[in-house]
């Protein structure tokens, strides 16, 4: 008679087992999704209470230009004298909110689009697909670029450069997920109960279809702060003075052996972007409905 | 290969649970050659869990404790590299939607002797011309040109026989067969089932056959094994089983089926089945 | 007095290379009352039947009727009351329920167009559930916590719940577990009699339909080939395909007889065969 056991536990799966508390849906369990979720949400939070904990005035120049790293300037100082930690800090009061309002407006644009697209289809869906497929054709930050320097440089132009680039995608997606959906037997037996199509749309189809939208979208905040950050790297964004990273970034190629300039801000990118992409695998592990209840699996014996 | 004698797999015990969840509870069951033995059972009995559980095919997160001895083997707690070499060599599973068993996008012929090769470790030609000895056996009208075709090209009943066709390529002592023909037209089914039933009186597999239908197992299972709720309530030979069963459980199962003893043979008797609630719980 | 439902000369034909002719002239009539057991095997068309007869897909040529009412097709539009008195019972226990929506509120649904159409006495969700044989506190469940027997009752009682002429079963046992089979088609059988409704029950497994149809009609290759009473047809089947059918189906007696197979690939006559007053 033998045993075999499941393998040992890791230590985070200890941690979780002993404190109640952490005692999460399986999927949200993993090392991933809690690296994810404390690291935005310290950012989150860094946005909401950043004029509290700044040491320094982000705007406020100073005589001391250049400085590396020190126990006074964190992060040291830029070009014009001002504190880099307080600007890092200050640039996701900036990256932060408009990288969530434009994956907003993106899936709010694109996936009406697309359900309107997938539900309806014929010529409605043929018309809304070839616009979509004219924007999609074009280089996602070329266009935007272009766009962008049409409308000239400001963040406001930055976002709208960005969701006109962005919606396409909510819109295939959307619309595939509807065309598999418009023809299940229980969005069918409604239309036999007299529901109209647009009631049906409503009431039937779009409901199961808003959690791998959601989905999508969070997997997409990262990609809209990359893009934010990469207009106003191009000075397209962001004008000065704003603490914007890409900007910061940008500045930094200037005085390129100061590293201090371009490293801190690149690591804010790269920490947020990752762990809101942590966050969106979490998010679609956890409404997937195969990984998110191994328990679910065992009813099917 | 000739056919070995006496119990080809022993379960003893087999308890297996899932994230915590109790989903068999100490199962015995043993498989001979040349005899089906069939595991009934309804919905979340466990019977496809125990199918799986052969061949290490649970889910993550599984505790599997008992044995199962495979002619003294025992497959509880082997590396997934050892169940490999025992998966589709020793022990194969044929699976209940022909539509998905299959791989869409290769050949027939490639997925029998990818089979063939892995296992058997012969040569190309050797594999190829195995193949089609194996098609022939399941009877597939013209082996050859079959070899080049892919599933969606052949019917429902003829792609479950490919299946039984790449499940006994290399003549595994041992087939797990989950709702084999649950999902075909019962015309077709009666083809697969005598498909299977010759080929345990013909080349000694030892079958065990899982399925909710007790009409499939009448036909061809030589024992019946009943589970409910993770448990075997009632085994024994087909025939005392389906005739005079010695459960209650067992008793409810055929009193709803046409034809059964002691079964419904008109609208009143189902009628009378269905009130009051009946003692197993509710209406189903 | 309501004329129930009349099929004449339907054809449904799918466009493709070479397009298919799913449904190749159909006759059928089901009146108030009656359980029609229509039975076949995959690709005869029956499914196919059953969406032409809802307005699910256009019919290319023939004609359906329903008490006089011609049935049109559904299209983009909202489904007219005179046809909302045709509702079906679909095979998929699993996607037949929307999933995030409380039973009592579906079966609400029907109760719903039943109240449209001026019907006083449609009942309550809470009623219609003890009906199929639930309890009434299981209104407040989600889908998900049944099990696929409960489901087709609780759409059964959807169906119904909006006081029918016709109700249509499309293999509505075919993914139960076959313990429950037989209870979930008497079930449907008394109840749409009760309401006075015509029952056409498609299957393709024919030992539980013939103990609750009346009539049975066999389809095959999108034809009828054989149809009368229930019992004429199930003791002496004149078409080939029909005794096939029969012989092939396998009983729960204990005994170990091996179904009888037919060849592969035979083909059967398409030449109807009618029993006199069916």
């Amino acid at each position: 008679m033998t045993q075999a056991t499941a393998p040992a536990e890791l230590p985070i799966e200890s941690l979780v087992r002993r404190r109640r508390w952490l005692r999460l849906p399986p999927a949200w369990r993993t090392p991933l999704a809690v690296i994810g979720a404390t690291i935005a949400l310290a950012w989150v939070i860094i946005a909401l209470v950043g004029p509290l904990i700044w040491p320094y005035n982000p705007l406020t120049q100073s005589a001391h230009l250049l400085q590396a790293p020190s126990a006074v300037h964190w992060f040291g100082t830029d070009e014009l004298g001002r504190d880099v930690f307080s600007r890092v800090l200050a640039g996701a009061r900036v990256t932060i909110p408009l990288a969530l309002l434009l994956v907003i407006m993106s899936m709010l644009v694109g996936a009406s689009l697309g359900a309107i697209a997938g539900f309806f289809g014929r010529w409605v869906d043929e018309t809304i697909m070839r616009i979509t497929d004219l924007v999609m054709a074009f280089p996602t930050v070329i266009l935007a670029m272009v766009v962008a320097a049409a409308l000239g440089p400001s963040l406001f132009n930055a976002v709208l450069a960005a969701l006109i680039v962005s919606w396409p995608g909510y819109c295939r997606v959307t619309r595939g997920l509807v065309l598999a959906l418009r023809n299940a037997d229980y969005v069918l037996a409604n239309r036999l109960l007299g529901y109209g199509p647009w009631r049906s749309l409503r009431l039937d189809v779009l409901p199961n279809v808003v959690g791998p939208v959601l989905v999508l979208a969070s997997l997409d905040i990262g990609t809209a702060a990359l893009l934010l950050s990469g207009l106003s790297f191009l000075g397209l964004g962001a004008k000065p003075p704003t603490a914007e990273w890409g900007s910061m970034i940008s500045d930094a190629v200037q005085n390129f052996s100061d590293w201090w300039l371009g490293v801190f801000p690149g690591l804010a990118i790269v920490t947020l972007v990752m762990a809101f992409n942590f966050l969106g695998d979490t998010l679609r592990d956890a409404l997937d409905p195969r990984t998110a209840s191994i328990v679910g699996k065992a009813e099917q014996v | 290969m000739s056919a070995p004698v006496g119990p080809v797999i022993t379960i003893t015990d087999l308890r297996v649970a899932i994230a915590g969840t109790q989903i068999l509870r100490g199962i015995d069951l043993s498989l001979t050659s040349g005899r089906i033995q069939g595991l009934a059972g309804e919905s979340g009995s466990g019977k496809t869990m125990t199918g799986l559980a052969v061949l290490g095919l649970l889910p993550p997160r599984s505790t599997v404790s008992g044995s199962i001895d495979l002619t003294g083997t025992d497959l509880v707690g082997l590396t997934p590299k050892q169940m490999n070499l025992i998966r589709g060599r020793r022990v194969s599973m044929v699976f209940q939607d022909p539509s998905t068993s299959l791989h869409p996008m290769l050949s027939v012929g490639a997925q029998l002797t990818d089979h063939i090769r892995y296992h058997l470790k012969v040569s190309r030609t050797q594999a190829r011309g195995r193949a089609i000895a194996m098609l022939a056996s399941v009877r597939i009208p013209e082996p050859e040109a079959a070899m080049k075709r892919f599933p969606h090209q052949f019917s429902g009943g003829q792609r479950q026989r490919i299946a039984i066709a790449i499940a006994l390529a290399c003549e595994p002592a041992i087939l797990i067969a989950d709702e084999p023909t649950t999902a075909l037209d019962v015309t077709v089914q009666a083809g697969v089932l005598r498909l299977l039933r010759a080929l345990a009186d013909d080349m000694g597999l030892a079958v065990l056959l899982i399925t909710h239908d007790l009409g499939v197992m009448s036909a061809i299972a030589d024992d019946v094994a009943v589970m409910r709720a993770g448990l075997i309530v009632e085994a024994g030979p087909r025939g005392d089983v389906l005739v005079t069963p010695a459960h209650d459980y067992t008793r409810s199962l055929l009193a709803s089926l046409p034809g059964a003893t002691g079964g419904v043979s008109s609208l009143e008797d189902i009628r009378a089945l269905a009130e009051p609630t009946d003692a197993i719980g509710g209406a189903r | 007095m309501s004329e129930g439902l009349r099929i004449q000369g339907l054809e449904v034909t799918y466009r493709g290379h070479p397009p298919v002719k799913a449904v190749a002239g159909v006759d059928l009539e089901v009146a108030p009352g009656e359980v029609v057991g229509l039975v076949g095997e995959s690709g005869c068309g029956k499914s196919t039947l059953a969406r032409a007869i809802c307005g699910l897909v256009a019919p290319s040529a023939g004609q359906i009727t329903f008490d006089g009412v011609a049935v049109r097709p559904l299209g983009m539009s909202r489904r007219p009351a005179d046809l909302q008195r045709i509702q079906m019972v679909f095979q998929d226990p699993y996607s037949s329920l929307h999933p995030r929506r409380r039973v009592g509120v579906q079966i609400g649904e029907g109760i719903r167009v039943a109240h449209a159409r001026g019907v006083s006495d449609a009942g309550s969700p809470a009623g219609w559930l003890q009906r199929v044989g639930l309890r009434a506190a299981d209104a407040r469940r989600y889908p998900h916590e049944f099990s696929g027997g409960q489901r087709q009752r609780i759409a059964t009682a959807r169906a119904l719940a909006a006081q029918p002429g016709l109700l249509i079963g499309d293999e509505p046992i075919s993914s139960l577990d076959a313990s429950t089979q037989s209870l979930v088609a008497a079930l449907m059988h008394d109840l749409a009699v009760a309401a006075g409704a015509g029952l056409l029950f498609i299957s393709h497994d024919l030992s539980v339909v013939r103990l609750i149809a009346d009539r049975l009609v066999v389809m095959y290759r999108g034809r009828v080939v054989e149809s009368g009473r229930t019992e004429q047809v199930w003791s002496s089947p004149q078409h080939a395909y029909t005794q096939t059918l029969l012989a092939a189906i396998p009983v729960a007696d204990g005994q170990g007889t091996l179904p009888a197979a037919p060849a592969d690939d035979v083909e059967y006559s398409l030449e109807p065969v009618l029993h006199a007053s069916g």
